[in-house]
């Protein structure tokens, strides 16, 4: 444990180092310029509007930021042939892909709490209001875009014990569209409407690719009821244990890749 | 080595079916309750980026865009091109109530001909778009609102479904005061005349509260104005013999509805052109106010407003039916009706047709709902009050069967069609005028 | 005293698309404990393969190795050896006392046990004054240092150096040649992969010469080099003479009025002393000389090229 804390650590100091503060100016400058103009082009009232907006541009950084993080854990690695020194120490890989992937995700965790509180506090100036009823909403999408983009950092790490970054980088960007589509796609498919064949795959597909959408909690048709019967919150659990399970999933697969390969 | 790989593997299985039964058992079914944004196959109307953009969070700014471009289409008179556009409007944001009202109203309202008569045919669509809509709002009033409006004002004619979707819309937190009185009116054109009278006392009682708490002239203006609302209507009731008919005596007193009002309702039909015809006739109701509905439709086409299950969002364009409300003015009517310059909307595709008239007490106003009552028990006509068609209601209702071939001034008709109600009789000059003379109904 | 590295036939085989190449070709290697061990060899000979796969980063595709007694997929070896690889980088955002915690902590050495090591290698590797400055402010023989230092937090019985000094200015060889030969008196095992000859040369007491993942030549350096010239410094030699030297193949350098003849010991030097003599010469001194590992290096890798093409 302790020696993949210690990964874990250092792969965090490393990632906070290079790019946090530039993540964060951009996005706040990102708000400040597109706050003010953004309730002028739609017809629906500006809180709605502007949080939707907001959380999809923390949404899209922090996936670009959960890819490139992971993306390049371990070529990073061995082209700085750190890795040989971590190796040669009584470190098991297993212990070094481990805490790879949770300093990656501490990252991800800082940088999303940052961008949320920037993201609050945008909201609180623009609105000039801090009332909890508000804000609250905002942290608890926050809190499932953290586990959504857990995922897709296992995703991009498992990709990485095999293939190059930049076929890691297609990789990961198609299962995280597809991810994302998948349950409107089995909805809509997956009866068999448009032939068995494309039926069957449909079905299979939900059962197997990581299903991005099960973390979203934007943009729910019903949210307001959801909120009210408080079934939103079984939602972001089984939504939350469906990303840790998962997660699970992917880090066994690349410990088992991991083992096999020649660094 | 071999033994961690060997548990490794077996938790691996076992997390495999974990995720399988959460995703399948739990996740799914709570998202397409919850969470489902409708048919996908909707976004075949994005363009790329659009699709992408909407897919990554961005939906909103998308639906944003794409509603402006809308309104664009609207003000061109493109028509065709804003149902599909206010569908993906509302696939992509489906909290967006405003697209859902404004769409549905664009529908039903601004769909019109070259007389401005709109297209009925597309009112089952904007139903269908509200309820929609309210499946995805059902805990703010607007959508409620908007659905029981669309009864109400639009259809004009099926009051029961304007209360049931009032009466959601005023238990519904955070409604507009001024909106609630709306379900009174709509109580008493479905005949429920103590409910209004219930509804406008509790309304008094909430302003009168607020008043005693507030004390501010905003609530003070709120106050009076339901006081009067309640007032009136409790003299209305008096006055129209409501109470005089419960207590057993309505005929012992004069009550306004009595000497009932004639409406010497007759008309002629001429077909004067190809699609064009022109509805003339005698109203004893000769203040305005009081509209007679001319509906000319397919024989077997008899619109039915609710939509139908299933219904998708396109209408049967072989199918006719139009609609006017007829200006009335100093005890008459002359409507040329032209159907000939909007082919999509009046295809005339069937062999026969009806032409009916239709007038209902209950969509009357009030100073003339004062000689006729609710329920049309002051009003007479030798030849068409109708107590069936509504029921519970004297109406006035007539229809005349015309074919395609009358219409389409064809065959034996290439000279024209004429048919004159029994009794008809020319209107004299003397009253053709703009001018409306005639204030008094007792002729 | 026992091995400190034992392999046997070790093979890595890797498919390119000329067909399958043997990087590392059946070798056999003893190294024994407590010297340190010199792994010459050009550029892609197999020096760092070799290291990899004792160190369990690669997998050997035919032969077995042990390392102190154990075989190499025993991870619990690694408690007792170091590695520093060539040219690493270290996390650049962190203090070399930061970098010797990170490391302390993978070799899960507790507090406050951490603390007093890193200290007391950060002085033996001469960065007590620099502990506190990040890794991107160090010169390359710092970060050369601060590496050395974190592999021995464990105290290694067998250190792995790949190319130690490679890229250093002269004044941090001396440096780390120095730390390496401190280590031997520790008595530890070294083991270095290194073409920078000199170092070598200095400071080894066997080596092995690899070349296309085979062993060349192999022994104690003493041996190896012994023997083989003559050094004869004269003075007055006449033209001929020197001449004649020329064409019998010795190497003949002029530094002023002084002549030095570097002849090998397979020629009859006694015949050149003779030669210059009678011709009214005086021999000012003679000395045997080593050979150079240089020339060994060159004589045997080039031999080995030479065999290599008459194979093909």
């Amino acid at each position: 444990m302790t020696q993949i804390l210690a990964i874990a650590g250092t792969t965090l100091g490393e990632a906070i180092r290079r790019r946090v503060l530039l993540i964060i100016l951009m996005v706040g400058l990102a708000f400040i310029i597109i706050m003010p103009g953004i309730s002028e082009l739609s017809a629906r009232n500006s809180y709605d509007v502007l949080s939707n907006m907001t959380l999809g541009i923390i949404k899209i950084t922090s996936a670009i930021l959960a890819v490139t993080l992971t993306v390049y854990l371990l070529p990073n690695e061995i082209e700085r042939r750190t890795i040989y020194t971590i190796l040669s120490k009584p470190v098991q890989r297993a212990q070094f892909l481990l805490g790879k992937y949770l300093g990656s995700v501490s990252a991800l965790v800082v940088m999303i709490g940052l961008m949320t509180i920037v993201l609050i506090a945008a909201f609180a100036i623009q609105l000039k209001t801090t009332d909890a009823k508000t804000l609250l909403p905002l942290v608890r999408q926050s809190v499932m875009l953290v586990f959504q983009m857990s995922l897709l950092a296992a995703l991009a790490l498992f990709f990485s014990t095999f293939a190059t970054p930049v076929v890691n980088f297609f990789l990961t960007g198609l299962f995280f569209v597809f991810g994302n589509l998948m349950n409107p796609l089995f909805n809509q498919l997956g009866s068999g409407k448009a032939g068995p064949v494309v039926g069957t795959l449909m079905k299979a597909a939900h059962y197997v690719i990581p299903n991005f959408g099960n973390l979203d909690v934007q943009g729910g048709a019903t949210a307001g009821e959801a909120q009210i019967r408080g079934s939103e919150l079984v939602y972001m659990f089984n939504g939350a244990i469906y990303a840790i399970v998962y997660i699970g999933i992917l880090m066994i697969l690349s410990i088992f890749l991991f083992e096999k390969r020649e660094v | 080595m071999k033994k961690p790989r060997t548990l490794l593997l077996g938790i691996l299985t076992a997390l495999l079916v974990a995720q399988g039964v959460l995703s399948q058992r739990f996740i799914f079914p709570q998202w397409k309750r919850d969470y489902s944004t409708g048919n996908l196959g909707i976004a075949e109307g994005l363009t790329p980026d659009q699709l992408l953009a909407s897919l990554s969070g961005l939906r909103t700014l998308v639906a944003g865009i794409l509603w402006v471009k809308t309104d664009e289409y609207f003000h061109n008179g493109q028509f065709d091109a804003v149902v599909p556009l206010v569908r993906l409007v509302t696939w992509l944001d489906p909290r967006q109530e405003e697209v859902y009202a404004t769409g549905a109203w664009h529908i039903a309202y601004n769909f019109t001909d070259e007389q401005n008569r709109s297209d009925r045919r597309y009112i089952p669509l904007a139903l269908r778009l509200l309820q929609e809509g309210v499946q995805y709002n059902q805990n703010h009033y607007r959508l409620f609102h908007e659905t029981g409006w669309l009864y109400y004002h639009k259809i004009d004619d099926d009051y029961d479904k304007a209360v049931k979707w009032f009466e959601q819309s005023v238990s519904k937190p955070g409604v507009l005061k001024y909106l609630r009185s709306i379900l009174a009116s709509a109580y008493q054109r479905d005949g429920r005349i103590e409910d209004a009278l219930v509804w406008y006392a509790k309304l008094e009682k909430d302003a009168a509260d607020e008043f005693a708490v507030t004390k501010d002239p905003t609530t003070r203006i709120l106050k009076d104005t339901q006081e009067k609302n309640l007032n009136n209507h409790l003299i209305r009731m008096t006055s129209r013999g409501y109470f005089g008919k419960k207590a057993g005596v309505y005929d012992k007193y004069p009550y306004d509805t009595h000497n009932p009002v004639n409406l010497n309702f007759t008309f002629k039909v001429e077909v004067v052109d190809k699609k064009v015809i022109r509805v003339t006739g005698t109203w004893g109701i000769p203040t305005t106010g009081a509209r007679v509905r001319c509906v000319l439709r397919d024989a077997d086409y008899n619109l039915k407003w609710e939509p139908a299950p299933g219904l998708d969002f396109d209408i049967d364009r072989n199918r006719t039916f139009m609609l006017d409300p007829l200006y009335t003015q100093n005890g008459r009517f002359d409507r040329r009706i032209d159907m000939s310059r909007n082919p999509t909307m009046y295809g005339f595709k069937s062999d026969e047709y009806v032409l009916e008239f239709y007038f209902s007490p209950r969509s009357a106003p009030p100073h003339i709902q004062d000689k006729i009552g609710w329920n049309g028990e002051g009003m007479t006509d030798r030849q068409f009050i109708d107590d069936k068609v509504r029921p519970g209601q004297r109406v006035l209702f007539t229809s005349v069967k015309l074919t395609r071939d009358q219409i389409l001034r064809r065959g034996e008709y290439r000279d024209g069609y004429v048919y004159r109600s029994p009794g008809y009789k020319e209107v004299t000059t003397l009253e053709e005028s703009d001018v409306i003379f005639r204030g008094s109904m007792r002729n | 005293m026992g091995l400190a590295i034992e392999t046997k036939d070790l093979t890595k085989t890797y498919r390119t698309r000329a067909g399958r190449v043997n990087v590392v070709d059946h070798l056999n290697l003893e190294v024994e404990e407590g010297e340190i061990f010199g792994f010459l060899g050009p550029n892609g000979a197999g020096k760092t393969t070799t290291i990899k796969m004792l160190l369990n980063i690669i997998y050997p595709s035919a032969g077995t190795a042990k390392v102190l007694g154990k075989e190499i997929t025993d991870s619990s070896v690694h408690r007792e050896l170091s590695y520093l690889p060539e040219k690493p980088y270290y996390y650049e955002h962190m203090t070399g006392l930061e970098i010797l915690h990170f490391y302390g902590k993978l070799f899960n050495i507790k507090e406050p046990e951490r603390s007093r090591k890193a200290k007391e290698l950060l002085v033996k590797v001469n960065l007590d004054k620099d502990a506190g400055k990040q890794i991107s402010q160090y010169s390359k023989g710092m970060q050369q240092r601060i590496g050395l230092a974190q592999s021995l937090l464990n105290e290694p019985k067998l250190l792995f150096l790949d190319e130690p000094t490679a890229g250093l200015d002269p004044i941090a060889h001396v440096e780390i040649r120095d730390l390496i030969l401190q280590f031997r008196d520790e008595g530890k095992t070294v083991f270095i992969s290194s073409h920078e000859l000199s170092d070598v040369e200095r400071i080894c007491d066997r080596v092995a010469i690899i070349n296309h993942g085979k062993i060349a030549e192999m022994g104690r350096l003493d041996k190896l080099l012994a023997g083989g010239r003559v050094e004869i410094t004269a003075e007055k030699v006449p033209t001929a003479v020197e001449e004649k030297l020329r064409r019998d193949g010795v190497i003949v350098s002029l530094h002023g009025d002084r002549l030095i003849i570097d002849a090998p010991d397979s020629l009859p030097t006694d015949g050149f002393i003779d030669a210059i003599r009678s011709a009214g010469g005086t021999i000012l001194s003679i000395l045997p000389r080593r050979k150079r590992l240089e020339d060994l290096f060159v004589e045997t890798v080039k031999g080995g090229a030479q065999k290599a093409e008459v194979k093909a």
